[in-house]
């Protein structure tokens, strides 16, 4: 194992906030009775983005040892982690200065917003990207992965928008109706999305036929399928999805079956990561 | 210097599984325990004529042409070198392990005590200095042979010309690697009988048996 459960945290931190600043950006209304709301949305991205790059810096030991070589991380312009770096400092720095325009009570420019969900549109994909340019690995294909991580960040990106709406906003706050469609479209994309990667590392050819083969049967049936089936699509997607369908049906749903919803989300979120990074099996092995 | 390329050529039929390079390039390199800049990986084998037989395989960096490591590294750390080999400039190197996750080979290891990234150098601090690589050096059948292949007058070549029918692992994958074997697709074409063992150890267990 190359890579392990501390790079799948950073994966995931770096979607989910990236995901989070685009709901908020977005969805969240620019009156002044929503600010709270938009500063928490902001402000939970941008730490959770930071704390995704940190993570990766922690466990980056040589550059933890020696600080100053983290200076050559833009030595390479051919790699993909070198444009993670370029395209995290970008978005962490366009999100504070969101931050610091809402938090001095000014109204933060459109274009700055825009800019930042661009860049965080560039940051989700980024982590499924840096997956699929490694050729040791042909369950991470390049073809597939960078959509289902997308897909799966913005899921976890639209519920933590729903927790920050609700804790910060109150419960009279009503989420767009395109934010509650997102709850029945996300899931349904993110089925597809595994699916499809699942069946195009199930037919690999050539010399990663095996690995892939061995990365599919791990998550599907073995020693990776407890948190794929259990975690991954009945917690992340399943489970969810009947809560957003049973809240979208009934006008005076328990209040927390939304909080639940949004809940199983984020550890679904987490859990297709993990399987992803952890299930696969390289062309070495 | 520049437009020299070097390559290794390893003649599976002479290897005897000794070990011997195994271990002068440990001693050589200062490879610490557990970690590996070349192994050896040996099963048994159904020749096809109903004998049971010992397939060798040695493994090392296979200083591709078209790195994979090299394109992922952020930092430059992993380079293509003056003379075409696959160098760490470990005061480059930040120990994020995209290198590894992207070696399909998987001959790189990380140093849990520096936090850096390591792999085979071809011996490039001896063969800048005219010697062999150690591994080739200490070969004690002549299996591994090394050298510059446009130049005629090596031992790589003239047995290149005596075996011109070479072969690389993971051809397919389009790395264009440097490490050249004979015999290579007659060994992996037989039948596996056995567990894959490196060193001593199970690398991979064998699940065939009745």
């Amino acid at each position: 194992m190359v890579w392990d459960g501390i790079v799948a945290c950073d994966l995931f931190c770096a979607g989910m906030g990236a995901w989070t600043f685009i709901f908020t950006a977005l969805a969240c209304p620019r009156a002044e009775k929503a600010r709270t709301v938009r500063l928490a949305g902001f402000v939970v991205a941008a730490a959770s983005v930071a704390l995704g790059a940190l993570i990766l810096a922690v466990d980056a030991k040589g550059g933890l040892l020696h600080p100053l070589r983290y200076f050559n991380l833009l030595g390479n312009f051919g790699s993909v982690m070198m444009w993670g770096v370029v395209l995290i400092s970008l978005f962490l720095v366009g999100a504070l200065a969101c931050i610091v325009s809402l938090a001095r009570c000014r109204v933060v420019p459109r274009a700055l917003e825009l800019a930042c969900v661009a860049l965080g549109l560039g940051v989700s994909l980024y982590t499924g990207v840096l997956l699929g340019t490694s050729p040791a690995f042909p369950l991470w294909n390049l073809a597939v992965l960078p959509i289902a991580f997308l897909v799966s960040a913005a899921y976890s990106g639209y519920a933590a928008y729903g927790l920050i709406d609700r804790f910060a906003g109150g419960e009279s706050h009503d989420l767009p109706a395109w934010v509650r469609a997102a709850g029945i479209a996300l899931p349904m994309l993110l089925a597809i999305a595994i699916a499809a990667l699942l069946m195009v590392a199930a037919g690999t050819q050539g010399s990663g036929a095996a690995a892939a083969n061995a990365s599919v049967s791990n998550l599907v049936s073995g020693s990776y399928a407890a948190p794929f089936w259990g975690g991954v699509v009945l917690v992340g997607i399943v489970a969810p999805l009947a809560l957003a369908a049973v809240r979208l049906r009934r006008e005076n749903a328990a209040s927390w079956l939304p909080l639940a919803e949004w809940a199983l989300i984020l550890v679904g979120g987490f859990a297709f990561r993990y399987v992803v990074v952890m299930g696969a099996v390289p062309v070495f092995a | 210097m520049a437009d020299r390329k070097y390559e290794m050529l390893v003649d599976l039929s002479r290897c005897i599984g000794c070990n011997a390079c195994v271990i002068a390039c440990k001693m050589e390199n200062e490879v610490p325990l557990t970690k590996f800049n070349t192994w050896i990986e040996s099963w048994d084998v159904e020749d096809g004529a109903g004998f049971i037989r010992r397939a060798n395989l040695p493994k090392l960096c296979n200083h591709c042409e078209n790195p994979a490591c090299v394109h992922v590294c952020p930092t430059a750390a992993s380079h293509v070198a003056d003379d075409g080999t696959v160098q760490i400039d470990v005061d480059k190197c930040i120990g994020c392990k995209y290198c590894m996750a992207a070696c399909p080979y998987g001959v790189r290891w990380f140093n849990d005590e520096s936090g850096d990234v390591h792999k085979c150098t071809f011996c490039e601090h001896r063969v800048s200095n005219g010697l062999l690589p150690a591994c080739v050096g200490n070969c004690v059948t002549g299996a591994r042979m090394f050298g510059d292949p446009n130049d005629p007058d090596s031992d790589l070549s003239r047995r290149l010309v005596e075996a011109p029918g070479t072969e690389v692992l993971l051809e397919d994958m389009g790395m264009a690697p440097s490490v050249r074997y004979v015999g290579l697709d007659d060994t992996m074409g037989m039948t596996r009988v056995s567990a894959i063992h490196q060193g001593g150890n199970v690398k991979t267990p064998y699940e065939g048996r009745q």
